[in-house]
């Protein structure tokens, strides 16, 4: 038997809760201003919808109410700032934020902010026409599951591996050579307030760091939602690279994004910021150990492959980077307990990664490439307000410099064709500076010998 | 094509064995650019440009290093040499360096070069010390007898020009003349139209 009501009846009593908390929250700021304690009963019961009013006390009681109740208001507000949040007693009915959330980091579903009404919600809910049906349509698609991502060995991996952090300094550290694509690579987890998901498409994404109330970061969900939590001392951002990307263009894009919480799943390779003091992460790199997982930013024991990291100072105005130059050996197993342990990631390739890019490879337009595309242009807006030089130079291609140097005359004084070394540069390496003619991508050689050849007869 | 490697660590700190070492294992020593200065100030110019020579092949040994492939020298890039040649000046505190083409001249720039050592004749002698650098460069990375000459600085450019032995001279005098490095470089150029 639904002891609640029919859900008009349970919405109703709601409304009416909601209006008595307002009115006790009155009365407690007038009991704070006069020094006089009010109380006010507040049940969730059946029974319990008469009108509550402020009542003086004489102190408070002091004690947690029984479960079912919500007690006195200062009792509830005292236990809600006092108990950690599994102790949270609403009443009869338990409310688990993270009910939706499962163990697959690849189906895991951020958490929606759960109606009120719905932890009301009647095990023999029978109304047809209730809004609160509305919530099933409101549970987002799930991602295919990982089962449907079986990687194929015979894949040719082709896909630009993101294996770095840039440190502040704009340079990228790759194994096996590094190809960024002008103007979109440049993004370091340090320039960008909200916490980045690099995979090994070379893509980037964002991803709502709402999901993890514990990571103090702050957060820009995909739509353009801003998100401030609690900032920390010192922001780390953590890398770490999955051994197994080989075969991930497999399942590149095969996720919507949700409610726009997350713009991409691929969980086992992707680069995590987390947030650490700077003596765990020392700790962590020492170990060789360290990776984020996304399925709720914790630290597992993944295959030690972590390549690099940026600690962001709160105040943005310095980076220190720190880095593994060598691979951990392989046969490291933070889980590899005694003698005798299997050590599965020995035949993971590791360093056999291609860095060019192949854009016959680029997934058809999509939602995600429009969510993307929109994050880039964002990006970059923001990158053009902080440094509009540097996107200015990202934005300039070799393959579209004219040929020059031919039996070119001696430019005048201040219009000599150069290229000025940056560490800002994109994949160049070099910048070419204001408005003078570009340099061709000759070699270097024969420019020497050029200028080696010049005689001068005295 | 990229035939350099970026990095993003190029030099590492190993305070509790009080070493520095580039993405090498190099070792390297910071010395205050007050003390250097000082130690070439005491130099000769032989002993001076051995110095700056024998950085130039140290830097050009890394450069080398740095290519992926060492038979593809030959089509690096000028913007590849720039940018690996330019990471190592720029470890080494050198300035920012850059490539002008003048015509048929090949020109080095370093921006915010903090070397200065003084000189009198108008050109200071930390840009014969970074001209002898490049030079080994040259030699050491692209196997090339070159001579690079100091044609001066302007502003906080200091500019370079790479030539061969003979034509070094002449450049050299036409320094020495207070002549302006454009001067200089419309100078060469005209001997190539000649």
């Amino acid at each position: 038997m639904n002891t609640l009501g029919t859900p008009g009846e349970q919405v109703a009593r709601l409304e009416a809760l909601l209006k008595r908390v307002r009115t006790n929250a009155v009365a407690l700021r007038n009991e704070r201003a006069s020094g006089e304690v009010v109380s006010a009963p507040m049940s969730l019961g059946p029974n319990s919808d008469s009108p509550a009013s402020g009542t003086p006390v004489t102190a408070p009681t002091g004690t947690l109410p029984p479960r079912g109740t919500l007690g006195t208001l200062p009792d509830f507000l005292e236990q809600a700032v006092t108990a950690p949040p599994e102790m949270h007693d609403f009443g009869q009915v338990d409310v688990d934020p993270l009910a939706l959330h499962t163990d697959d980091p690849v189906t895991q579903i951020p958490p929606r902010p759960e109606p009120l009404a719905s932890a009301l919600e009647a095990p023999t809910f029978e109304d047809p026409e209730s809004s609160l049906h509305s919530l099933e349509s409101d549970v987002p698609t799930l991602p295919p599951s990982r089962d449907d991502d079986i990687q194929d060995p015979d894949a040719e991996h082709t896909k630009p591996l993101w294996l770095g952090l840039n440190n502040g300094a704009g340079t990228f550290q790759g194994e096996g050579g590094y190809e960024s694509r002008p103007g979109d690579s440049h993004r370091t987890l340090a320039e960008t307030p909200a916490a980045k998901v690099f995979d090994t498409s070379g893509e980037f994404s964002t991803f709502d760091e709402a999901s993890r109330e514990s990571v103090a970061l702050t957060s820009e969900d995909s739509l353009g939602g801003h998100r401030e939590l609690s900032p920390p001392d010192v922001e780390v951002d953590v890398a770490a690279f999955d051994n197994g990307g080989i075969g991930e263009e497999e399942h590149l894009d095969t996720s919507p994004p949700i409610s726009g919480h997350r713009a991409s799943t691929r969980s086992p390779e992707l680069l995590i910021a987390e947030s650490l003091s700077p003596e765990d992460l020392e700790q962590e790199l020492e170990l060789g150990a360290t990776h984020v997982d996304d399925s709720g930013g914790r630290i597992s024991d993944a295959p030690p492959s972590v390549i690099g990291a940026t600690i962001t100072l709160p105040d943005e105005s310095s980076a220190v980077s720190l880095e593994l130059l060598e691979p951990p050996p392989s046969s490291f197993n933070a889980n590899q307990g005694g003698a005798g342990g299997d050590d599965l990631e020995a035949d993971l390739p590791r360093t056999s990664f291609r860095a060019e890019y192949d854009a016959s490879l680029s997934s058809p337009p999509s939602a995600v490439d429009d969510l993307r595309a929109h994050e880039e242009r964002r990006t970059l807006e923001q990158r053009t307000s902080r440094q509009p030089e540097r996107v200015a130079i990202s934005q300039r291609s070799e393959d579209d410099l004219p040929p020059v140097l031919s039996s070119r005359p001696a430019a005048p004084v201040g219009q000599a064709n150069s290229v000025v070394y940056s560490p800002r540069a994109d994949a160049t390496g070099a910048v070419f500076e204001g408005e003078r003619a570009p340099l061709p991508s000759m070699a270097f050689l024969a420019l020497l010998d050029t200028s080696l050849s010049i005689s001068v007869r005295g | 094509m990229t035939l350099f490697q970026t990095h993003s660590a190029a030099l590492r700190f190993d305070l509790n064995r009080g070493r520095i070492n580039n993405r090498d294992g190099d070792a390297f020593v910071l010395v205050p650019l007050a003390v250097m200065s000082e130690l070439c100030r005491e130099l000769s110019e032989d002993s001076l440009t051995s110095f700056g020579y024998a950085m130039g092949t140290e830097i050009g040994r890394r450069l080398l290093q740095r290519i992926t492939a060492p038979n593809e020298l030959p089509s690096a890039t000028l913007n590849d040499v720039v940018a690996a040649l330019g990471d190592e000046f720029a470890v080494a505190g050198l300035g920012t360096l850059g490539v002008e083409i003048w015509g048929s001249a090949l020109v080095f720039t370093l921006q915010d070069a903090v070397l200065s050592f003084g000189g009198g004749t108008g050109l200071d002698r930390a840009d014969s010390l970074i001209a002898s650098l490049l030079s080994g460069v040259l030699m050491r990375a692209f196997s090339r007898d070159s001579n690079v000459v100091a044609l001066g600085r302007a502003g906080r450019t200091a500019r370079f020009v790479a030539c061969n032995l003979a034509t070094s001279e002449q450049v050299e005098r036409w320094v020495e003349e207070r002549l302006s490095a454009g001067e200089v470089l419309a100078r060469l150029n005209q001997a190539v139209q000649a």
